[in-house]
């Protein structure tokens, strides 16, 4: 590779180790996050390094003391530098992130491999900074096993400039949930956004088969009713206009948009929305132990009475005027409290028409979700969030312990509401039908081939702190199990630190945007799936849309800039009204 | 021994040192007494800087180089014999006083092309053979500054002979007296006897300082003022001739110099000027009480002045307290004590008399004479600014940046003898000097 095309040159190796680096800079206008190239050659073989900068200091050759020379600067006025050009430069200050080489396979080929910091660069090797008109061609190769995969969510981020390589999140490891960490105005939504939108279009590649399978499901929360209608200009509802009738119909479905009331929703949007209504008798007392704390008197109360009414036990407690015998009245009261929310809530009803079954049967279809909460109280979300992925979980727990459809459906029954069940089965036997034998004998299918479902978690931290998770919380075993089922979270929080420790051993995927504080940037290090250690400054001049990706199954943090969705849309919005048979143009 | 450095002996020891000092310099205040009032009303000079943003109209932008060396005579040590090792550096500015980059080096490239490659180096060796000193000294001074020897000595005979003229009716040019006893290199060697390692080692570098400066005016260049680090000194013999041949050196350079209409300037910062602090005491109360301040108010500004070093070769007499100083002023040479700095001590700066005589010294005209002394100083001034090394001129900073031999460029350089060393089959033995064979 010619060093004019591993961009400009901008310095040279000055010392460090295999974690820190030292580089002597040009006098240039060099910011914290840069990512440079470095070029080495030992023993013969040629090496590119990446190196990070995360620190920055004017340096002045030939001076010892630049404070007293800008002291005299400023008392004897009319000083000078001689050949102050020259030796004016920047020590930059950084991690090492790893090194591509080039290595020939079993059949000659030559391709680039990428390897963690194990090696040095060698010192007076120089550094190049690739510039977005000077890239070098062949960085999306080296970095392929750190950037590609199957959802994009941004551009490389070389400081504050954004080159043109995309980085991607491979399906495969959406199981191993992943997190979203960012204070407000750091950009959660617009990534929420666009994550929506590489979601659809991989499973619109899928259904082309231009990607492997399996497709993605996402469950999204919206807590402030925006994914859909777009915060500025374009929103998911424009992909979905744009989308012709027959992608629509494979990937959207009937309707996309669950809101408390459709019939309050804009028209564009109205046609693709739904009431959410979901029954009591669809409620288990384990979703309600997940969202909010019941002393154990209290738990011993809720499974007698479900252990006697079953699916009603919400409404027999309800129903009660007093505490029945052998139930202390304070703790009779005190669950008909906590249960005061369901009662009133416009969306869990006591009985009519529910939508959980269409939500199973979207999740299970590889369709987007979108779930207008801006109106439900945070608790009624969090029941919300409960009952769906407790279900859909619950529905693959029973998949994945039986062998044929029939053990499948005594599977489920055990361990789901019979009300909800009813209306499924069928199309449960269609989905989970594998391939051999017919009717209820037929074999299911492995779970890896089912939709990769991912369930959003909004305002994590009141759901996922230890105090909830300490009991059976249904997120706990989805964290811990989630990848058996092809099952992942996808957690959003403002906060790290307050975040239940399963959760957050078990995410092998963040998405760390601009955060709030000292405390949550300390605690969004400890977390990272790689060694950020050091990244502190970075952390405190980032951006709006700038994140750093880390990854357990990547091994260097990539820094991203996630792009406005409207700019996105406006970029790529006519591959939505190509014909499916032509080939597309799309940014991955 | 921190231990024995604090004691109350060391202590005592100390005190009386520094007591001996003060009643020394107690017993000649009386000289400093004497010139008092000639160094405050006449000799110190205060100096009102060019402004960098509005330089006077008829300011002339000019060029200006300056030489440094260092070096080791101890790079490899074997048995009797004595690597040296030696580094010179020519820096060349233009001062483009009304540009944003005030005293622009020349890049390294075009003096490359012009004066070789920099910092210049060279390695000589010597053992104790007898003879070996001074018939190697002689080999390495022919090589390091090459001219025939007649065109070497002439200059100082000439020199010398103006300065006796000036001084007496019957002097007469003694350069036919010597002229066929000095026909090699090795003639020049006054000393053999004083010819040590440290001597040998002193006498190649400043050949080597001398060659640079002699290349410089030799080139294309044109600058103005050419700066050599240290004084302006030939040590002189009791027949009257330089002891050795870098003096000779000197005064040809001083002669090229003044032929390419080049100011040559030996600044040096161990001034070795007796009462230069009360000197300087002086030009402060002369400034802050507004005597003598021109173009700005008193006590504005930075006090920056200069003081010239008679002796008794000048027309109005020497200074007493330079009486028993035998080497101020040099022979030939015209010193000044100088400061453009308030925080720094006064460092002292030579001219070549003859030049000076010719181009600044106004016979009974102290008024012109000063005024040509300020334009020296005030360019002497504008080049002394940079922040990093402020009131030293900045070509000379630079030149001994680039030269400066440092302990670990020492520890680099032995260690490629032993790689040379073992390259060519020779044994190998250490090289490093003997003492750090135990840690010493």
């Amino acid at each position: 590779m010619s060093t004019t095309e591993l961009g400009e040159r901008l310095g040279i190796v000055g010392g460090g180790n295999q974690v820190g680096l030292l580089v002597i800079g040009a006098n240039k206008d060099i910011c914290v996050g840069e990512m440079l190239l470095i070029r080495s050659k030992r023993d013969g073989g040629e090496r590119i390094f990446l190196f990070r900068v995360l620190e920055l200091e004017n340096y002045m050759r030939l001076v010892k003391d630049t404070h007293a020379m800008a002291g005299t600067f400023l008392v004897e006025g009319e000083a000078y530098i001689s050949g102050i050009d020259r030796n004016l430069l920047v020590l930059l200050k950084g991690r090492l992130l790893g090194y591509a080489e080039q290595v020939t396979d079993g059949h000659g080929k030559t391709k680039w491999v990428f390897r963690p910091p194990r090696r040095l660069p060698a010192l007076l090797a120089e550094v190049y900074r690739p510039t977005r008109t000077v890239t070098p061609s062949s960085l999306p190769d080296m970095l392929a096993s750190q950037l590609r995969g199957d959802i994009y969510i941004g551009n490389l981020q070389a400081g504050e400039r954004e080159l043109d390589i995309p980085v991607t999140l491979p399906a495969e490891y959406l199981p191993m949930h992943v997190a979203i960490f960012g204070a407000t105005g750091s950009g959660k939504s617009n990534l929420m956004m666009v994550l929506i939108k590489s979601i659809i279009d991989h499973n619109i590649k899928v259904l082309d088969g231009k990607a492997a399978g399996p497709s993605i499901s996402a469950f999204c929360i919206d807590p402030h009713d925006e994914f859909a209608r777009g915060v500025d200009k374009y929103g998911v509802n424009d992909i979905v206009a744009a989308l012709d009738s027959d992608t629509r119909r494979h990937v959207i479905g009937d309707y996309y948009y669950l809101t408390t009331s459709a019939r309050g929703t804009p028209r564009e949007i109205q046609r693709y929305a739904r009431d959410i209504r979901i029954l009591w008798k669809e409620i288990q007392p384990r979703d309600l132990y997940s969202i909010m704390e019941f002393r154990p008197q209290m738990q011993l109360f809720i499974d007698r009475q479900y252990a006697i009414k079953g699916e009603n036990w919400i409404a027999s407690i309800l129903e009660m005027e007093e505490s029945p015998s052998g139930v202390q009245a304070v703790t009779f009261h005190a669950v008909r409290r906590r249960l005061g929310f369901i009662e009133r809530s416009p969306i869990f009803v006591e009985s009519g028409k529910s939508v959980l079954g269409e939500i199973y049967e979207a999740m299970e279809s590889g369709r987007v979700l979108i779930v207008n909460t801006s109106l439900m109280s945070e608790t009624s979300q969090f029941l919300l969030t409960t009952v769906v992925a407790r279900t859909i979980f619950d529905m693959r727990r029973a998949v994945k312990s039986s062998g044929t459809i029939a053990d499948f459906e005594s599977q489920a029954k055990s361990r789901l509401p019979a009300t909800f069940l009813r209306g499924v089965l069928d199309k449960a036997k269609g989905f989970y039908r594998g391939r051999g034998a017919a009717g209820d004998s037929a074999p299911v299918k492995d779970t890896s081939e089912l939709p990769v479902v991912l369930v959003t978690v909004e305002e994590a931290p009141s759901l996922l702190n230890p105090d909830l998770m300490r009991g059976g919380s249904v997120f706990k075993d989805i964290a811990r199990q989630g990848r058996k089922f092809n099952i992942g979270l996808l957690v959003v929080s403002q906060q790290v630190s307050v975040l239940d420790n399963v959760i957050l051993s078990q995410t092998n995927t963040e998405i760390n945007l601009r955060l709030g504080n000292e405390r949550e940037i300390s605690a969004c290090i400890d977390n990272a799936s790689v060694n950020i250690a050091g990244f502190e400054d970075e952390f405190r001049v980032m951006g709006r849309g700038d994140a750093i990706l880390t990854a357990s199954y990547r091994d260097m943090p990539v820094p991203v800039h996630v792009p406005k969705f409207d700019e996105l849309f406006e970029r790529t919005q006519a591959q939505y009204g190509t014909k499916r048979e032509k080939k597309e143009e799309h940014i991955m | 021994m921190f231990a024995r450095v604090h004691s109350d002996r060391l202590r005592k020891a100390l005190t009386a040192v520094f007591e001996d000092i003060n009643n020394a310099e107690l017993l000649e205040e009386h000289l400093l007494d004497a010139d008092e009032s000639r160094l405050r009303d006449d000799l110190i000079v205060l100096l009102d800087p060019i402004p960098l943003n509005d330089p006077p109209d008829d300011f002339e932008d000019f060029e200006v180089a300056a030489v440094d060396g260092s070096g080791t005579d101890s790079l490899a040590m074997l048995n009797d014999v004595r690597v040296h090792f030696f580094t010179t550096a020519t820096s060349v500015l233009r001062s483009n006083i009304r540009s944003d980059t005030p005293f622009t080096p020349v890049s390294p490239d075009e003096l490359a092309q012009t004066l070789g490659p920099q910092p210049h180096f060279d390695v000589h060796w010597n053992s104790t053979v007898r003879g070996d000193a001074k018939k190697k000294l002689a080999e390495i001074l022919e090589t390091v500054y090459e001219v025939e020897i007649e065109e070497l000595i002439r200059p100082f005979f000439d020199d010398d002979f103006e300065l006796q003229r000036r001084l007496r009716h019957n002097a007469s040019n003694q350069f036919d007296r010597f002229k066929d006893r000095l026909i090699e290199m090795e003639d020049l060697i006054g000393r053999e006897q004083i010819l040590s390692s440290a001597v040998v080692h002193e006498e190649v570098r400043k050949a080597m300082e001398y060659a640079a400066a002699r290349r410089v005016l030799e080139s294309d260049l044109q600058p103005k003022y050419l700066l050599l680090d240290g004084a302006l000194s030939v040590f002189i013999s009791q027949e009257r001739i330089p002891v050795m041949p870098s003096g000779f050196m000197l005064r040809h350079l001083c002669a090229l110099a003044r032929e390419k209409g080049t100011v040559l300037c030996a600044v040096s910062k161990g001034h070795s000027v007796p009462f230069a602090h009360r000197i300087a005491r002086m030009a402060i109360e002369k400034w802050s009480d507004g005597s003598g301040c021109q173009g700005h108010a008193s006590g504005t500004g930075a006090c920056k002045w200069f003081c010239l070093l008679p002796g008794r070769d000048h027309p109005s007499g020497g200074l007493n307290i330079l009486k028993n100083r035998p080497y101020i002023p040099p022979h030939l040479a015209i010193p000044y004590l100088f400061s453009f700095s308030e925080d720094n001590r006064p460092s002292r700066v030579d001219f070549d008399w003859v030049w000076w005589r010719k181009e600044v010294f106004v016979e009974d005209d102290n008024e012109e004479t000063h005024a040509r002394e300020r334009k020296l100083f005030r360019d002497l001034e504008l080049m002394s600014r940079d922040a990093r090394w402020y009131g030293y001129p900045v070509p000379l900073a630079l030149a001994h940046v680039v030269c400066e031999l440092k302990h670990e460029d020492v520890e680099v350089l032995r260690q490629m003898c032993r790689e040379v060393r073992h390259g060519a089959g020779l044994d190998d033995r250490p090289v490093r000097p003997l003492r750090e064979d135990y840690g010493l």
